[in-house]
């Protein structure tokens, strides 16, 4: 969220994964993300951070980023120059951190061109992965992607996970409502698979096509979380909340009508 | 043969040779330590254009946040942010000029006056980066000191000209911001490796410190840097009474997410303030000075490292709370082991009397000389106090030891040696109740504002207990083989004895005798007799008794 120019949701986005760390009931939390030079995303959780993991593609970001949060009291900071979903599937797992928050700021859509989807689906089934040794701990994880894509090919690896009742769910979505389908089932499935339990914070969307999905989930129960949580199958039914320019309130609408 | 005409010739910076920037920074800042303090000096002055009120009222802290990190290349960092004033480019200039200093004249208790900038900190990296964001500027500045290609440049045969405007070497930067009510400074220090020389200048000197997990920084700080004591109140609240006093405004120092906080430990519980005045009375300096009042030895085993950031005992010389040199600076060698009965700071209120450019001794001059003769009277006067203690330490140790002794003598089948043990014991309590101190005398030049360490009154309260029971079981009169007072008991004057040739002689067994004697010597060890003359002790008590 840095080189987009900065708008009222886009702020509300960053206090509502605040409020989900804080419906967490614990402090020094660790930050995993893609902060951008500003840092704006870490700095608007200033006191409820003790370390912070900044990825990004370009060392000069991070050496920006790095800068950014100078001022900040952290015990460790760490900036490690990759593709996200590349250190999700290859690096977290052997990351001596375990983040708290998890904020993966797509912005600019995150999807790459090439095998698509694998990607997100190797990186998060790790994250998931080293999460899930964590018992009656919740997390929070923050998504925000654009549902910029061609169609339903690019999804084709999802058919090697999900249950053939949610691939043909899913093929009967189309458009933008197709991604944010695929990936809410994609969510369920992992979250389903670790025997975890999940609450959606919000599920926002912006500017016609941005969305940001934020959830907290568990494996067991965190007695110390404010949310309650409930069965992965509770993803496909959570709205999303339509944020227009024009409009006082966020709409809730179906995520089968966005 | 005409008259000489007048002809101007203009200097620039291609008249001095560029050599000159590591004199600068490598023989006046050869330490690591050094180097930090400017660093986190020019950080704590940034706050002093700042109320405290307007901080508060921005929900800003006070602070100074050092971080570190290492990449997957090696390269390692430290970054010193603050939240202060900040700067304009303009201003940054500041930072490569030599000698041109604006602090001492605009910003009253300025703890950096060089006017060395970031010369200091050359040396610490391969590259220096300084950002900044003025208080209400819309737009961001930034200076790059590229510290490798610099050396790589200086040669007898370049010039200053070659460096400072040469944008390889020295960049300013501006950026437009959104984030108008930010503002402060972040200094990155960038080791690209081990260090290494260039062009026989050193860089990289930091690296080692670019380690998060590296414990040596910490140490470094606290013994070079402007680290606040503890809030928490009681022993730490008259340390900050002198803060107030000198205008020292208490900065958070944070390594990492660690707040660096010196603390006493709590074994301290006396702390004495005082001014240290000059011979002409003007009040030099303000000193606070904690010690056990129940021990008379050395305090250094009551201090933990990482836990009280002290560095040990002794007295610390500071200015604005940035210490100067080693502790006990200026301390004339003599029984100076008694200052390590103490911890304790002077912090000078002089506006003369400043720190030397490498931060351990004081700068030369007249009011120098002046300050540290009253310093050095200060440290005797504290060396007189540890003496007059370890006496009444001792007298306390006799009488409680005489009182136990006179209960004990009481008790039946008591082997003679032990009778003899105890009845020398309550001898030496009696000389305790007999002796009275006198001192005084000169005119002191350092004084304290709450003088109880030595609580004379406890001792008092003692010696009445004791003197009423050794009455009460008779042992007053027996034991008592001072002649007695022909007048009547003087308030702490030191009382001539007489002879009493009326005093009955008393008999005494020989190995009674001896066995006194014997017991006598642990005694006379322990006020600090080597062996050789406990040995010529004995043998004038031989002479004596033959």
């Amino acid at each position: 969220m840095a080189k987009f120019q900065e708008s009222e949701v886009k702020k509300t986005i960053r206090l509502l994964i605040k409020n989900a760390c804080e419906f967490l009931q614990r402090q020094e939390l660790t930050y995993l993300g893609l902060p951008a030079e500003n840092a704006t995303d870490i700095k608007v959780l200033n006191g409820l951070l003790k370390n912070v993991i900044c990825i990004d593609e370009k060392k000069a970001t991070l050496e920006e980023t790095r800068r950014s949060i100078a001022g900040m009291r952290l015990k460790e900071r760490k900036f490690i120059v990759a593709n996200m979903w590349e250190y999700l599937r290859d690096l977290y797992q052997n990351e001596s951190l375990t983040a708290d928050i998890a904020f993966l700021d797509f912005y600019g859509g995150g999807i790459r061109e090439d095998n698509p989807f694998a990607y997100e689906i190797a990186g998060l089934r790790n994250y998931f992965v080293k999460h899930a040794h964590q018992q009656n701990k919740a997390f929070v994880l923050a998504w925000t992607y654009m549902p910029r894509d061609k169609g339903i090919e690019p999804y084709q690896a999802l058919d090697k996970i999900l249950s053939s009742e949610d691939v043909s769910f899913l093929q009967k979505t189309k458009g933008v409502q197709f991604r944010s389908v695929a990936i809410r089932l994609l969510l369920k499935q992992l979250i389903q698979e670790h025997t975890m339990s999940v609450k959606v914070v919000q599920h926002a969307v912006y500017k016609n096509v941005m969305n940001t999905i934020i959830l907290i989930f568990s494996k067991g129960i965190d007695a110390k979380c404010e949310v309650t949580l409930e069965s992965p199958d509770s993803l496909l039914s959570e709205p999303c909340y339509v944020y227009k320019i024009d409009s006082l309130i966020p709409e809730p609408v179906s995520l089968f009508n966005i | 043969m005409s008259d000489f005409k007048k002809k101007s010739v203009d200097f620039s910076l291609k008249d001095v040779g560029s050599q000159i920037i590591d004199q600068l920074s490598s023989d006046i800042y050869s330490g690591i330590g050094a180097i930090l303090r400017e660093l986190v000096k020019n950080a704590y002055d940034s706050y002093l254009s700042i109320s405290s009120d307007e901080l508060e009222d921005e929900e800003c802290p006070r602070d100074i946040i050092i971080s570190r990190d290492r990449d997957e290349d090696k390269v390692g960092r430290i970054l010193i942010s603050d939240h202060g004033i900040g700067q304009t480019i303009e201003e940054l200039k500041s930072f490569v000029q030599i000698s041109i200093s604006k602090k001492q004249d605009d910003l009253e208790k300025a703890t950096g006056f060089r006017g060395l900038g970031s010369w200091a900190a050359l040396g610490a990296g391969s590259k220096i980066t300084i950002t900044s964001k003025k208080k209400e500027s819309a737009s961001e500045a930034r200076l790059t000191l590229n510290v490798r290609k610099i050396y790589e440049i200086m040669s007898p045969s370049s010039t200053l000209d070659d460096v400072l405007n040469n944008p390889e070497c020295i960049l300013f930067a501006e950026r437009e911001t959104e984030d108008v009510t930010s503002h402060g400074t972040t200094i990155e220090i960038e080791c690209d490796g081990e260090p290494t020389l260039v062009n026989g200048h050193e860089l990289n000197r930091l690296y080692k410190f670019t380690d998060p997990q590296e414990t040596e920084l910490k140490k470094i700080l606290t013994q070079t840097c402007p680290i606040p004591f503890s809030s928490e109140g009681g022993a730490h609240s008259k340390i900050h009474e002198i803060y107030d006093e000198t205008g020292y405004i208490p900065t958070q120092i944070i390594l990492g997410d660690e707040s660096l906080e010196r603390r006493l430990p709590t074994q301290l519980t006396e702390i004495n303030l005082f001014d240290i005045h000059l011979a002409n009375g003007q009040i030099a300096a303000k000193a606070w000075v904690a010690e056990d009042p129940k021990k008379s030895a050395s305090i250094e085993s009551y201090f933990k490292e990482n836990v009280d950031l002290l560095n040990g005992s002794s007295i610390q010389l500071v200015k604005l709370n940035v210490p100067i040199g080693q502790k006990g600076l200026f301390s004339d060698k003599g029984r100076d082991f008694l200052l390590n009965w103490y911890v304790g700071e002077v912090h000078i209120l002089i506006n003369d009397v400043l720190p030397d450019a490498s931060g351990e001794g004081l700068r030369a001059g007249t009011a120098r000389e002046v300050f540290v003769e009253a310093l050095k009277h200060f440290y005797i006067q504290l060396k007189e106090r540890a003496e007059q203690k370890s006496r009444k330490l001792n007298n306390e140790k006799a009488l409680r030891t005489g009182i136990d002794a006179a209960n004990k003598l009481e008790e039946p089948n008591l082997h003679e040696t032990e009778k003899a043990k105890l009845t020398l014991a309550v001898s030496n309590a009696i000389k305790v109740i007999n002796e009275t101190v006198q001192r005084g005398g000169a005119k002191e030049k350092s004084e304290s504002k709450s003088n109880k360490t030595f609580n004379p009154q406890s001792v008092k309260n003692l010696r009445q207990e004791a003197r009423k029971l050794f009455k009460t079981k008779g042992l007053l009169d027996k034991l008592d083989s001072t002649p007695k007072k022909q007048t009547k008991k003087s308030n702490n004057k030191t009382t001539s004895v007489k002879e009493n040739l009326n005093k009955p002689q008393r008999v005494i067994d020989l190995e009674v005798f001896q066995a006194r004697v014997g017991l006598a010597v642990p005694k006379l060890e322990e006020i600090g007799l080597s062996k050789e003359q406990i040995s010529q002790v004995l043998e004038i008590i031989k002479e004596i008794a033959a």
